[in-house]
């Protein structure tokens, strides 16, 4: 949940999958899941590697 | 309005005896008449109104389908033409208290009806509400349903009866920064100073304009060579080791703890689970690494992408946990990381 996140302070922000499964998907096949899995993670050390201005 | 007053009712699947966690992904729905709370709440409107419709949504659906649900609900609710409508209450529940907060602000601003939810003064819901919607303060516990009911009926009433709201610590309602001019026999020179005196003697005071409540936080400066930096993985999650050796809670924690993790390259259901008590957990249990993602970090340590995997994983549980517990929780977590040398953290949250 992104907004609530964002609305507290949070400066880095990434949307996860789902709140039952932020980093994964049962839905998937496993391989497809583990692909999901690594694009969210590489969304947050893309995140950990920008600067950031608050507001 | 001689005749009774239509009332339409929202509550999540939980309330609406759909069901729990396992529910929380069903669409909108509807029942005629008043389901859950809302017949308690029929009765303390002592014969004044009637509740037409109950609508309801899973917490979930909502939650990520927002604008679509905020549509559907808005004509299921339209349709019984309401003179009033409720919704909650949510008490301390995160998503309920959203879901409340959304349908009764949309309801309020487009159908131009008396509208009230009511949650805890710390729901994120709260920071959701929009005038001319109205929200009352109740504990974080379901265990005062009965004596939150009797106050939302009161106040509907009142709503209803064209009776002028006044200011909300009177009227027991929480401000959303609503301005009504009222003639004060004071002026501001008369009421600042004593408000000054106390500072100045360092007693307590009641400001008249209440600064927000979150801080500013100013993001730490990018991390420039992340294929040599220590990432730490941090979760809100609920996930421990199998078994749940410290006795995580399932809400209201107050404790985080730190578990080794430099021994695997994965988390599974044999080795770990979560004990989270705001979400279905059945996903998470059958492969934790869809809450921490301990394979895929594993992985691009092991590639270069990232320089090493912090040794700890450290967890708590962040279910009902208070803006207070959170913020202290995190500071601890931020000095131990500190002195462990990690550059960055992935803190997971559900």
């Amino acid at each position: 949940m992104p907004e609530v996140a964002k609305k507290i302070g949070c400066n880095r922000v990434v949307k996860g999958v789902a709140i039952t499964n932020p980093t994964g998907d049962p839905g998937l096949p496993v391989e497809e899941e583990r692909s999901l899995r690594r694009k969210v993670v590489l969304q947050a050390l893309s995140a950990l590697e920008k600067e950031v201005k608050t507001g | 309005m001689g005749n009774r007053m239509r009332v339409v009712y929202y509550m999540n699947q939980f309330f609406a005896g759909i069901g729990g966690e396992d529910k929380a992904y069903e669409p909108p729905t509807e029942f005629e008449g008043p389901v859950g709370p809302a017949r308690l709440f029929e009765k303390k409107l002592g014969g004044k109104g009637i509740v037409v419709k109950t609508v309801s949504c899973g917490d979930n659906y909502f939650a990520e389908n927002a604008e679509k649900v905020k549509g559907e609900l808005l004509e299921r609710i339209r349709s019984a033409s309401p003179d009033v409508f409720v919704a909650g209450p949510a008490f301390g529940s995160g998503r309920h208290g959203i879901a409340c907060a959304t349908i009764t602000s949309t309801v309020a601003k487009e159908l131009k009806i008396p509208a009230v939810t009511a949650m805890h003064p710390e729901n994120p819901g709260i920071d959701v509400m929009s005038m001319p919607a109205y929200v009352l303060p109740t504990e974080i516990m379901a265990t005062t349903m009965d004596n939150v009911l009797t106050r939302i009926s009161k106040f509907v009433l009142k709503l209803v009866e064209g009776q002028a709201i006044g200011d909300s610590k009177v009227e027991g309602y929480i401000s959303l920064g609503r301005r009504v001019n009222i003639i004060d026999p004071l002026t501001g020179a008369d009421r600042l100073f004593p408000l000054l005196w106390a500072k100045l003697k360092a007693e307590d005071f009641t400001t008249e304009v209440p600064l927000p409540k979150y801080e500013v936080i100013p993001p730490p400066p990018a991390i420039n060579e992340i294929a040599k930096a220590t990432i730490a993985l941090v979760t809100e999650s609920g996930v421990v080791p199998k078994g749940n050796p410290d006795g995580l809670v399932s809400w209201s924690e107050e404790r985080w703890f730190k578990y080794p993790i430099s021994h695997l390259d994965d988390f599974t259901s044999t080795t770990h689970q979560t004990v989270h008590g705001g979400y279905e957990n059945t996903n998470v249990n059958q492969d934790p690494d869809r809450a921490v993602p301990l394979d895929v970090v594993r992985a691009l340590e092991k590639e270069g992408r990232i320089g090493k995997v912090a040794d700890f994983l450290l967890t708590t549980s962040g279910n009902v946990c208070t803006t207070d517990s959170a913020k202290r929780m995190g500071c601890e977590m931020a000095e131990y990381l500190r002195r462990e040398r990690v550059d960055g953290v992935i803190l997971t949250s559900t």
